[in-house]
């Protein structure tokens, strides 16, 4: 008897049921945070109380209260209405450099997994070692050559991560060619070019963009981080990392000027990553790891 | 073919379902079974009749979404359904030894051939590593491995599906069971293969005059090797008898198409006999006689009632309504 | 294939890798802004002519590929130049540095493996109940959390709050302790899910049901027969990581004003010390070309399959 009951409960909590609802409800909570964010940062103008770089000397780092949600900083400058302006930047960068870096990889990766063999072999060692070496020391030599602010950053950080882009796309587009209708297509005398984005290109789709949903957050944390060293946003714009950057002399003084642009770093980055979680076992579960 | 003494395995009404999503599928529903020292039993039926499930519970190596719902499986006394984790391992390996369908897989790919065998008699018999080696390389020798002191350091990857079967049959024979269960062990090999592991089996079989449970979908393989027989149907048990009994009388209309699928291929017949339509789904099996849509010589009480076990003759049992009807 | 023939071959497509990272990485250094000579010279008034002169004593009117057979020639006698701002040798302000670095890498790698390994251990082994959920989602989290800001969270509470522990400068290990952390976390996050995926996976293969067919006990199967095939990417991703914690290692340690050569890299790049930088960048290169071909030897050692050439089987 009791071998009967100590069954039940075990399949009680390991069904199939109970693992797809969790994973639901992570992914509903990621939607739930991004869309917040996304929220914040279209109504910025509106919700703001003040701009983000007005400047008030009287009102230096004064703590969170009910006219400074999130306190002010060492400008006087109001945190709140910088961090709702921060989010515009936060996600407008993170889709830019998801934007590039797939521009960038997708085409590479087509390539190297249609034609195969030394070029194929080329692009793969050139993705492999970019991949292998320390992606913040290339950003910010590549920062360096090219001067502070935000768009080099942008510029920088979709240069060394393209590689995923590539491994992925040129991966599906092996699987994909050796299927029976590219070989149909390539009888009946269709370009290679067209057969690429006809046929290989809209089935690596779904995989692609469970990939970009998960490699915003990377985005967004580089992006941060080079500003929080100083080389990418420029003051007074209110990207989170430059606000860190700023924040972090007075962190015992002030310690809202840091905490809530980290907090909400996090919770952006989080939100991308529970969602492209969620999509990705919907999606495409053999991407796991990629 | 004559029965010595008692029964060396003896299955009672098991019942036993897997959890889906959908619901809990009976794989195993009502089987009673019993195997004797000494002979070849064949557990006989299509794919996903429950033969497997069956096997699989003997050793208790079931997957995790296995729920055993009633039943016993007793052995020497003991019900191992029932026995406790570390009495099962004394067992496992040492009195009931379990050979896989897929060679390619049940093989650890990071060990050696020598260190997984050799796991066995160590682990058993307390040997120290020296000797355990020593008895895996004696055994895969006895297998029929060539070079069997060099090919001991090999890892898997670089054996042949045959080889790789014949290093678990060494595996699994080290310790002498009493009960060798081969889980369809010829299925993923090539034809000229299957026949060598089938011999081989026999040889060990005579040798250690250890009992075989041979689980196959394959009524060529049951003729050649088989003592007695067990047919399995949807997740039941629908004829026993000796194998000689069972392709002169069977009793089952199932059976009986069984036996005809083979038979009329010897026979080169211009047609191939099928039996027609598939097998149910064991979430909502068909009411009354689980044969009954597809069978030929259904009749209303195959609708209504389930037919239990009658011993037709000495030794020869049968679930159907209409058995004598059966020509 | 042998594993030494494997090993062999390994290092030596690592020689050449070298050699080509050292000429993309003189050629991003040769592009870098600003004018080598007119900051040796740091605002000095000095006629045209002496800074031709200059120019050409320090080698810097050649063509390229004879400026980088010169350097080439100086890093292989281990003189990495000397740093502009400072006038020291660059060589001797890296190996100042660099056990301090080290250090750090050390023990955050330490603590994120350990905590990694044994959280993902642990939810694959509790796989689909509360735990492991709790457990996975708080890993999500950790690799949402930008480690420089972790960091300065850490100072907070700990420095300023409780008083525990050092938040700036090296006064001895326990100064580590929570730069350690900031770069540990979002690291561990990732190797408890690699770990929970691999072991997963691993459990639900053939091989396992033959183990405990054998009538070995739950000790021997997980640790000798599931643990040994799903560790291996575990290791290798370690190897693999350790140039990328070096990049985490910059941020942290100027946020922790530690005297390490991430930090020393910082301050380079914002000095225009240039040849400090160029240093830097080639042990940092150095570190990963000799990493990544470790990882690679590591999987043959780990993983017999690997040895063989494509398309194995006797």
């Amino acid at each position: 008897m009791t071998l009967l009951i100590r069954e039940k409960i075990k399949s009680l909590s390991s069904s199939e049921e109970f693992m797809l609802f969790l994973k639901h409800k992570r992914g509903l909570a990621g939607l739930i945070i991004l869309s917040f964010m996304l929220f914040i940062a279209l109504t910025a103008d509106f919700i703001a109380p003040k701009k983000f770089d007005e400047v008030d000397p009287s009102s230096r780092l004064l703590p969170p209260s009910t006219t400074n949600v999130f306190g002010t900083d060492h400008l006087g400058r109001d945190v709140f209405s910088r961090i709702v302006y921060g989010a515009r930047i936060a996600l407008w960068v993170g889709l830019l450099v998801v934007l590039i870096e797939a521009g960038i990889g997708v085409p590479l990766g087509l390539i190297a997994g249609y034609y195969g063999g030394s070029i194929d072999k080329l692009i793969s060692a050139i993705t492999d070692m970019l991949w292998a070496f320390p992606p913040i020391i290339l950003a910010l030599a590549i920062v360096t050559i090219l001067g502070p602010g935000l768009t080099n950053v942008v510029v920088a950080v979709s240069i060394v991560s393209w590689a995923p882009y590539t491994r992925i796309v040129r991966a599906k587009t092996q699987s994909i060619i050796s299927r029976e209708f590219i070989t149909a297509a390539r009888a009946v005398g269709e370009s290679s070019l067209s057969i690429m984005f006809r046929y290989v290109l809209p089935n690596t789709l779904a995989s692609v963009i469970v990939l970009a949903t998960l490699t915003i957050p990377s985005a967004i944390l580089y992006t941060t981080a080079l500003s929080f060293l100083g080389f990418g946003a420029q003051p007074p714009t209110p990207d989170w990392g430059a606000m860190l950057n700023e924040g972090k002399d007075y962190i015992f003084k002030a310690p809202w000027c840091s905490v809530f642009p980290g907090l909400f770093i996090t919770l952006t980055a989080l939100s991308f990553n529970l969602l492209g979680d969620a999509l990705r076992d919907v999606l495409d579960p053999k991407l796991r790891l990629g | 073919m004559t029965r010595v003494s008692e029964a060396l395995l003896e299955v009672r009404d098991l019942h036993i379902c897997y959890e889906t999503s959908r619901g809990c599928v009976r794989a195993v529903d009502g089987v009673s079974l019993a195997i004797y020292e000494g002979e070849t039993f064949c557990l006989v039926g299509e794919t996903g009749c429950g033969k497997s499930t069956l096997a699989l519970a003997i050793p208790r190596l079931l997957p995790p979404n296995a729920r055993l719902l009633r039943g016993n499986i007793l052995f020497k006394g003991i019900d191992l359904l029932r026995a406790s984790e570390s009495e099962l391992q004394k067992i496992r390996g040492r009195e009931i030894a379990m050979i896989f369908q897929n060679p390619m897989t049940s093989l650890n790919p990071v060990h050696t051939i020598g260190f997984q065998v050799a796991e066995v008699p160590l682990i058993h018999f307390r040997m120290s590593w020296k000797e355990a080696l020593v008895a895996a390389v004696k055994q895969l020798g006895k297998v029929g491995i060539p070079d069997p002191d060099l090919r001991s350091k090999d890892y898997p990857h670089t054996f042949s599906g045959g080889m790789k079967q014949r290093s678990m049959i060494a595996m699994m024979t080290t310790c002498k069971p009493s009960l060798l269960i081969a889980d369809e062990p010829t299925t993923a090999l090539d034809v000229t293969i299957q026949a060598q592991i089938l011999k081989l089996l026999y040889e060990l079989k005579s040798e250690y005059g250890l009992t075989l449970l041979l689980i196959t979908h394959n009524f060529g393989i049951v003729a050649e090797v088989c003592d007695r027989v067990g047919v399995m149907y949807a997740g039941k048990i629908v004829e026993v008898a000796d194998v000689r009994e069972i392709f002169e009388n069977p009793q089952h209309p199932y059976t009986k198409g069984l036996i005809e699928c083979v038979v009329a291929r010897r026979k080169s017949k211009t047609r191939l006999n099928q039996i027609p339509g598939t097998p149910p789904s064991l979430l909502n099996p068909p009411s009354g006689c689980r044969f009954h849509p597809r069978c030929p010589y259904t009749t209303r009480k195959c609708l209504r009632e389930e037919p239990q076990i009658i011993e037709v003759r000495e030794g020869h049992l049968v679930a159907c309504h209409n058995y004598d009807r059966i020509r | 294939m042998g594993l030494l023939t494997y090993v062999a071959k390994k290092l030596l497509i690592g020689i050449p890798v070298i050699f080509g990272v050292t000429i993309i990485l003189f050629y991003i250094m040769y592009m870098l802004p600003g004018d080598p000579i007119k900051l040796l010279l740091a605002g000095e008034r000095v006629t045209p002519a002496k800074i031709e002169e200059l120019r050409r004593a320090w080698g810097l009117d050649q063509p390229i590929y004879i400026q980088y057979f010169y350097w080439l020639s100086h890093v292989i006698r281990g003189d990495l130049g000397v740093s502009i701002v400072t006038k020291e040798q660059v060589s001797s302000l890296i190996s100042q540095r660099l056990p301090y670095t080290m250090m750090l890498m050390l023990i955050s790698t330490l603590l994120s493996y350990s905590i990694g390994v044994t959280t993902g251990l642990l939810t694959a082994l509790k796989r689909g109940t509360l735990v492991d959920s709790v457990i996975s989602v708080a890993g999500v989290a950790s690799y949402s959390i930008p480690g420089f800001w972790f960091g300065l969270m850490l100072m907070l509470v700990f420095g300023y709050y409780l008083k525990l522990l050092p938040i700036s400068g090296y006064e001895g290990l326990h100064s580590l302790i929570l730069p350690a952390l900031s770069l540990a976390l979002p690291s561990s996050a990732y190797v408890m899910r690699l770990t929970r995926a691999e072991m997963i996976e691993v459990l639900n293969e053939d091989y396992i049901r033959t183990a405990w067919a054998k009538g070995l006990n739950k000790k021997r199967v997980l640790l000798v027969h599931a643990l040994r095939n799903a560790m291996i990417p575990v290791v290798v991703m370690f190897f693999l990581d350790v140039p990328w914690l070096i990049g985490g290692a910059v941020v942290i340690e100027t946020l922790f004003a530690l005297p390490g050569m991430g930090r020393l890299l910082y301050v380079s790049i914002i000095r225009q010390d240039y040849a400090v930088v160029q240093g830097i960048v080639l042990i940092i290169t150095v570190l990963t070309v000799v990493f990544n071909t470790l990882g690679d030897i590591v999987v043959a050692v780990l993983d017999p399959r690997v040895r063989i050439e494509k398309g194995g089987g006797s």
